[in-house]
């Protein structure tokens, strides 16, 4: 039977880190599923469990004039209690699994989950957000997209725990999030975008978008977002089919479980047009 | 392991594995038969209880984290007048069927009602959203937790 530790502090956590190979568990919605065994037994880890979930050191959500740095135990609930948080960062938050998954819940749990479907991850992708990692002897930064590697794997070393995850404090003139699941609860996605914007005078200053589950990690959008950057609102209708190519050739979605390639395709280039078409002219 | 928490505001102790479920020792060991596995894996909310007043799913819970909290179940919260109110506004509505699935939604009217005492048909169906129902197509408990915020107004 695998051992457990539950250390008191966020240092204590981080030398039994580096003194066993153990597995980090924070609030559970995810390892509990993978590693679930028969009704009535527990569930069978891999290996040794360091919880952290109960670490107030991790449990805080730090504002400044440009940055929110959200801990690793800060679960879903709490972000959308916060008054502070600008409303745009909310929507994907809100309509992830149900009150209870959201009341566990963490951005760091999904962010090491590295899920393509991670409900979190195309509004992480979108905002340049920034993950911090802790160790023993320091600490690393990464970009989201540098730090998820592929389906399931980040670049987290096992004397490592993910402490932080910090995106900028602004507002834009627009945003959108579209989730498409087969349940509007609970439901893992089947396609998800997420996009930013600013539009000032008919212009658009500046555009991110993120798509989810239709490909081994979130895709952002880089050659799309710098094609439509300094167009005039005028000419989004006629760059939209070359725009719509562009995105067809980025995405790589799969046939699988929950949903098919070309459903897949067929939804992500709607979304986007609807972002891109209606959205952006309110 | 040896676990203590709070338990319907007594202390209890539990000695098991760590990665046992909490779903599975309120069962076994503490006999919270109100506390029902429906899917295992977080999606129906029938093993739903409140952990330091807060919904959870206790099929996602391992009893290391539970440590130190207070859990409340079914058995518990039916001795509050907060129940009464539940419980004659799912009678007086049809909320239960067959009632595998009553316990669960009754602690989720529990938790939407003390963040929001007077919710809407809509805030109601967003409250939940998490707990699934095979008998009654929903409109009864939408209606039933609607009727008990009436009944028990002033409670939460």
């Amino acid at each position: 039977m695998v051992r457990s530790f539950k250390p008191a502090s966020l240092l204590e956590a981080l030398h039994i880190r580096k003194d066993n190979d153990v597995m980090v568990y924070g609030g559970g919605s995810d390892v509990m599923i993978k590693y679930r065994s028969w009704s009535g037994t527990p569930a069978q880890f891999p290996k040794d469990v360091l919880y952290i979930g109960h670490l107030e050191e991790l449990k805080s959500i730090d504002i400044s004039d440009s940055e929110i740095a959200i801990g690793a135990t800060v679960s879903y609930a709490q972000f959308l209690q916060d008054e502070r948080i600008p409303i745009e960062y909310k929507r994907p938050i809100e309509q992830i699994g149900s009150v209870a998954i959201r009341n566990i819940g963490t951005f760091a749990g999904n962010i090491c989950n590295a899920s393509p479907a991670g409900d979190t991850l195309p509004m992480l992708y979108a905002l340049n957000a920034k993950v911090i990692v802790m160790s023993t002897v320091g600490k690393r930064e990464f970009a989201i997209e540098n730090f998820i590697t592929g389906p399931g794997s980040t670049c987290l070393k096992n004397d490592e725990i993910l402490t932080h995850i910090i995106i900028p404090n602004k507002t834009y003139s627009h945003s959108y999030y579209c989730k498409v699941g087969t349940r509007k609860a609970n439901a893992i996605s089947k396609v998800s975008v997420f996009a930013i914007a600013d539009v000032f005078k008919h212009q658009v200053t500046d555009i991110r978008i993120a798509i989810g589950s239709c490909g081994p990690t979130v895709i952002r959008l880089k050659d799309v977002e710098a094609k439509i950057i300094g167009s005039k609102m005028s000419d989004l209708d006629l760059m939209i089919e070359s725009v719509l190519m562009m995105v067809d050739d980025k995405i790589v979605p799969i046939d699988d479980v929950r949903s098919t390639k070309i459903y897949r395709s067929k939804v992500a280039l709607n979304l986007i047009e609807a972002f891109l078409i209606k959205e952006l002219r309110q | 392991m040896k676990i203590d928490f709070v338990l319907n505001e007594e202390k209890v102790s539990v000695e098991v594995e760590h990665s046992n479920r909490l779903l599975d020792v309120l069962r076994d060991d503490l006999h919270q038969i109100s506390v029902k596995e429906g899917c295992g894996e977080g999606e129906c909310g029938s093993c739903s209880v409140l952990m330091n007043g807060k919904l959870v799913n206790s099929c996602l819970i391992a009893i290391a984290s539970v440590d130190g909290c207070h859990i409340l179940t079914l058995e518990g919260y039916r001795k509050t007048k907060r129940f009464e109110a539940i419980r004659k506004g799912f009678e007086v509505s049809g909320s239960v069927q067959c009632g595998f699935c009553t316990p669960g939604f009754v602690l989720a009217a529990e938790a939407l009602l003390s963040e929001n005492p007077d919710p809407s048909a809509l805030e109601v169906m967003k409250g939940i959203e998490g707990n699934l129902c095979r008998c009654t197509g929903y409109q009864m408990i939408v209606a039933g937790i609607l009727e008990a915020k009436e009944i028990g107004k002033g409670l939460w």
